[in-house]
Order: C-alpha cells, then structure tokens, then sequence
C-alpha cells in the first residue's frame, strides 16, 4: 500500500466530528511523518567501472532501509522510485579509488515528471593512494508515481582521470567505504504556504469547549504545515559571476547571487539582496555547493553559509565553511565544495551563500552556473 | 518545552467516549512529536589532535552541546560526556550528519561515523591543502534502537607527506566540527491500546465517534448515549 498524503478539512460551526475523519487526518499524518518515504542502499558488493567524463548511475546491490520497497536487487538496480509525489532530498556519497590527478565527483540522477535530469555535486582533487570521497545533495521533484514506470532518483559518478585521458576509474568498496544514496520526502508538490509552526495545544477540557477555530488550527493547519514545511532551492544558472582569491579563509564570505529558483513554497529567497530569511522557527537543513571554473593556478575551494542570527556568534554574522577543499590545479575542468548544516534559527534570521577561493595567480575564478554543474543552495524546515 | 514520546500510529474507535486526555495522546502528542522531532547537535570549540597514519581518531570530542532535549530518555539516552556518544532515545532511523575540520595542512581528511561500536561509515572524505584550513562532511541515515544504539564521530587524518599529526580547526566559529542528528523515522510500536468505553459527563465524542459544534462554534452538544 502507498502512503497516504492527508488532505486535511476546514473546520466549521456544525462540523461532525467523526473517527474517519480523524483516521485519515492525524492517523495518516503521523503514519507519513514516521515513516516517510525514504530510502537507504549501498553497493557494498562488488566494486563499478565508472567511464571517463560520463556521469554514471550506480547499481545498488545492497538495501539497508527500503520501507516502501521503491528499490529492487534485481532489476533496474539503479534506480529508486517514489512511491508518493513531492520533493525529495536526495545524497550520495561516492568513494572512488585513488588517481594521480583529474578529478572524481558525486551526483544525483533522476527523472523528474519523465524527464531525466542530472546534478553533480562535490568534485575533489583525488591522490595516488588514497581514496576520495565526495558527496552530493538535491532537491529532487518526483511527480510520476510507479515503480518500474514512474519518476526515479539514483545516486551517480563522475571522473576524468587522467586529465584528458579516457580511463575507466572503480568505485571503492570496503566494509566501512562504499558509494551510497539515501533519499526523503520532505514536502508535498503542492500545499498551504504561510502557516506558522504548529503549537499542539492540549485540547479543550470541560467547561472549555471544541472550537471549529481550535480544529482548525490543531488539525488543519498543523497538517497542512507538517506535509508542506517551508523548503527551498535556488541556483545560480550564468557565467558573469566571479569569487577573488584571497589567501585565508574568512570569518564571513563573499556572497554568491543565485539567480533561478528551483523550489521556494514560501517565498524565503529574495535574489535581490542574495538572503533568504527564516519564515518561521525551527531547526533547518542547510546545504550549499559552489562550483567554479579555475584553472592551474587553483589552490583551495569552500562553499560557506552566511548566518545572521541571535542563536550564534552573539548575533554577528559568520560563515559556517564546507571545505576549504584542495581545488583542481587544471584547465578545463571544474572544482566543487559543498557545506551542510542543521541550524536552529529564528523566524526572520538571514542565510546567504558564501562562496571562498585560493587561486596561486591572486585572479577571481568564475562561479559556474550551466548543464548538471551548477552552484545551489538548499533549506529545508526539519523540526520546530 | 513539553517533550513528545515517540507515538504508535493513533486510533481512533467509533463508539468509544474518550475524555479530553485521550484527544491528546490521540493528536496533541503525535502531532507534537512530528512537529518536535528529536534533534541533536553539538559542536567542538577546543583543537584535538589528530594522528596522521590513515587512522580513524575518534571519538571526535564535543564540548558544546547545542540541544539535545531528550537527554536522560530513557536511562542514559543523550549526549553522554564521558564516551562522547549519542544514544537514541527512540527506535527508528536518524539522519546523521559529521563536520570535521583541519588547521591547515596537506593530506587526506575523512567525516565517519561509528554507530554502536560496531560499524564505521565513511560519510565523505577529501583532499585538503596546506594552503587553508580544510573541512570535509557528510551525512548518512542510520537505524538505531532506543536506549541502546549510539553513534559518534571519528576524524580519519593521512597526512601528505606521512608522518604528520595535526589539530582540528576551531579558530573560527564558522569551522567547528560538528555532530548533528535528525529523527527521520521513528517506530512508535503497536497503536496504542484503548481502554473500555466509560460513562464520564466529559465525553466529547458521540457513540458513532462524532463530535458536535454548535452553530456558533461553541459548545459540544450532548448526543446522548454515551458510553
């Protein structure tokens, strides 16, 4: 059986309050909310040839959390199907075996409403020896539910070892390293923006009375903001944009302008001023990936977010660095930082993108913003 | 804060008179949960040293705890100082990110997170310059048990050339390593057992599970019959 996404009523004066009312409204709301959608799987068994320059789904041949069973051992390997529509947070982690020079990366693959897409995200500078491991992150829309037919997300690889060359480059397996995906549902297509975060007020108790406004802010609005929290995704999609070397990594960094909107249900992101500010409280997933087209001159690379908020810092506004991470010291080729955290903030507390780069030249490296690289940023409402 | 258990999936019977008490372990209490969830997070604000030779250091020591509600649920659930792990207080599968940073130095850094001693997964591992400070992390579900399973971080440090120890980077607020957990999933067990009907004058569902508002939104009109 799929889940169930609840479809809350509007309460008023007269309404019947009946047990399937409430079954399809709390029961299936906690039933989601506990069990969303998800999915976690490896390829722990045996190691995959990923080609040069090619961006490569990976055969997952291990389920370790499949509760909807959207994923098969044995056919379609690659892909996970949804089995509710929304947006999905989807990550990988893609260990890759050591190289001399090029660059490996991790990335997130899809169809979304039949149309396949792809996204890279972290790019690393790999060494003789050693193995790297990058990840990815993204906000991935799945409208077309069934399995085998419907939307699919799967984890991917990319590398170009050696630089210019054409080899075939394995994915890395040990019992503690191996390329993996997991996805989420965090929200619904389509849903009630501007709510504030429920308050889940014990209900009324004698002389108190059950009002239609206490229903409806108790079931309506509370569910309606639990299957459609505050999420967010822009991209900067362009090549006019440039980050200036600088030799340390700051206490706050240059902001990245991001310019196209993926996803924004409450309006949080304003391309003006390049913030996107907390519409409610509450504990939020925050991710960001900056990618730029150096040269031989790079050096070091970091994605940052920029916090503007009581809860930290004594209310000054610092950068929280992913990275800094050894960059490509090549033409043609890009590198890619990522940052992620959980940050607790106020209603009206500020993020924006941060962007840091070392080039051994002292000259800006353009941001890039085209095809499956490009720089992002992600927020999504987790808890209150 | 009023702190929510982990709820089994509400039921609802017809024909059963709850009391208010039971409206609010039937929706207060799950939809406060869901609304809750359980959070931790934590970070480190004092350098630790971190042995190079391609090894796992850990436990990554926190010593700022950033919240963590649910400390002491159950017994010895949290944070836990003393072996700088985090026990689940519920059963269920918790979203498990790891920052870890590095002064600056050239060599391999690794964010790992070992669940219950007994399995590392390695979240993200990068090659870091001695150029800038460095930082790698990344995140990963986890099944854990309530008041059994626990996770901490470890930093996996190889320095290029060998040979060379180095310290976490807390310089800047901005570059703490990081422990930060998020409830994804949670087992609330078998609903919850309903009790026999009562007769109680505070009943506000009907014998059918209704309830009535009256025309002003006001008071609950009595359908008679109950329980």
């Amino acid at each position: 059986m799929a889940p169930t996404l609840p479809a809350p009523i509007t309460w008023t004066p007269g309404t019947l309050v009946k047990a399937p009312e409430l079954r399809a409204e709390v029961s299936d709301t906690v039933a989601l909310m506990c069990g969303p959608p998800a999915f976690y799987g490896g390829k722990t068994i045996s190691s995959q040839n990923i080609g040069y320059g090619t961006i490569t789904a990976i055969s997952i041949d291990t389920e370790f959390w499949d509760p909807w069973n959207g994923h098969r051992n044995s056919v379609n390997t690659d892909n996970w199907y949804a089995p509710l529509a929304g947006y999905y947070l989807a990550e990988s982690c893609m260990p890759m075996d050591g190289l001399t020079s090029g660059g490996v990366s991790a990335g997130i693959l899809a169809t979304e409403n039949g149309t396949s897409t792809s996204y890279m995200g972290q790019l690393t500078l790999p060494t003789g020896g050693f193995v790297s491991a990058p990840v990815a992150a993204k906000l991935v829309k799945q409208e077309n539910i069934g399995y085998g037919t419907g939307d699919y997300i799967a984890a991917a690889a990319w590398q170009a070892y050696p630089a210019g060359g054409a080899n075939p480059l394995a994915t890395n397996v040990t019992a503690r390293r191996f390329p993996f995906l997991t996805t989420r549902w965090v929200c619904a297509l389509t849903g009630t923006a501007g709510l504030p975060v429920p308050v889940n007020a014990s209900w009324p108790a004698p002389p108190a009375y059950l009002t239609a406004a206490f229903a409806n802010t108790s079931l309506r609005d509370t569910i309606n903001f639990l299957i459609y929290p505050p999420v967010m995704e822009w991209t900067y999609i362009g090549s006019s944009q440039s980050v200036a070397s600088q030799t340390a990594v700051p206490a706050t960094g240059a902001t990245i302008n991001l310019n196209t909107k993926t996803f924004d249900n409450y309006s949080a992101y304003n391309n003006s001023t390049n913030t996107w500010t907390a519409p409610v409280s509450g504990v939020y997933y925050c991710y960001a990936q900056l990618v730029l087209f150096g040269g031989v001159n790079s050096r070091t690379i970091a994605a940052g977010l920029t916090v503007s908020s009581a809860n930290y810092n004594s209310g000054t506004a610092f950068t929280y660095w992913g990275g800094t991470q050894a960059a490509l010291a090549e033409n043609d080729i890009v590198s890619s930082a990522v940052v992620r955290r959980q940050l607790r903030l106020n209603a009206g507390d500020t993020v924006k993108m941060a962007g840091f780069q070392y080039n051994s030249a002292a000259s800006g490296e353009q941001v890039q913003g085209t095809s499956y690289w490009t720089t992002r940023m992600i927020t999504i409402w987790e808890a209150a | 804060m009023t702190l929510y258990p982990a709820p089994p999936i509400p039921v609802f019977p017809a024909g059963y008179a709850p009391l208010p008490a039971d409206m609010d372990s039937w929706i207060q209490y799950p939809l406060g949960f869901c609304t809750q969830r359980v959070v931790f997070r934590a970070q480190q604000t004092t350098h630790q040293n971190l042995v190079d030779g391609a090894l796992y250091n850990g436990p990554v020591v926190f010593d700022d705890i950033l919240e963590d509600p649910f400390y002491g649920y159950p017994t010895g659930g949290g944070w836990n100082p003393a072996a700088n792990q985090w026990m689940a207080p519920f059963t269920g599968w918790y979203a498990v990110t790891i920052s870890v940073s590095v002064q600056a130095a050239s060599g391999m850094l690794g964010a790992v997170v070992n669940l219950a001693n007994t399995q590392q997964y390695v979240l993200s591992q990068i090659q870091v310059s001695s150029a800038t400070v460095g930082a790698a992390t990344g995140s990963v579900i986890l099944p854990m048990t309530g008041g059994v399973d626990y996770v901490y971080a470890e930093a996996y440090w190889a320095s290029l050339p060998s040979g060379n120890n180095q310290y976490t980077d807390c310089s800047l607020p901005g570059r703490y390593p990081a422990m930060e957990i998020m409830l994804v999933a949670a087992d609330g067990g078998a609903p919850a057992a309903v009790t026999p009907p009562t007769v109680n004058p505070d009943d506000i569902l009907d014998e059918n599970g209704n309830m009535i508002l009256d025309e002003a939104g006001g008071d609950v009109e009595d359908e008679g019959g109950k329980g």
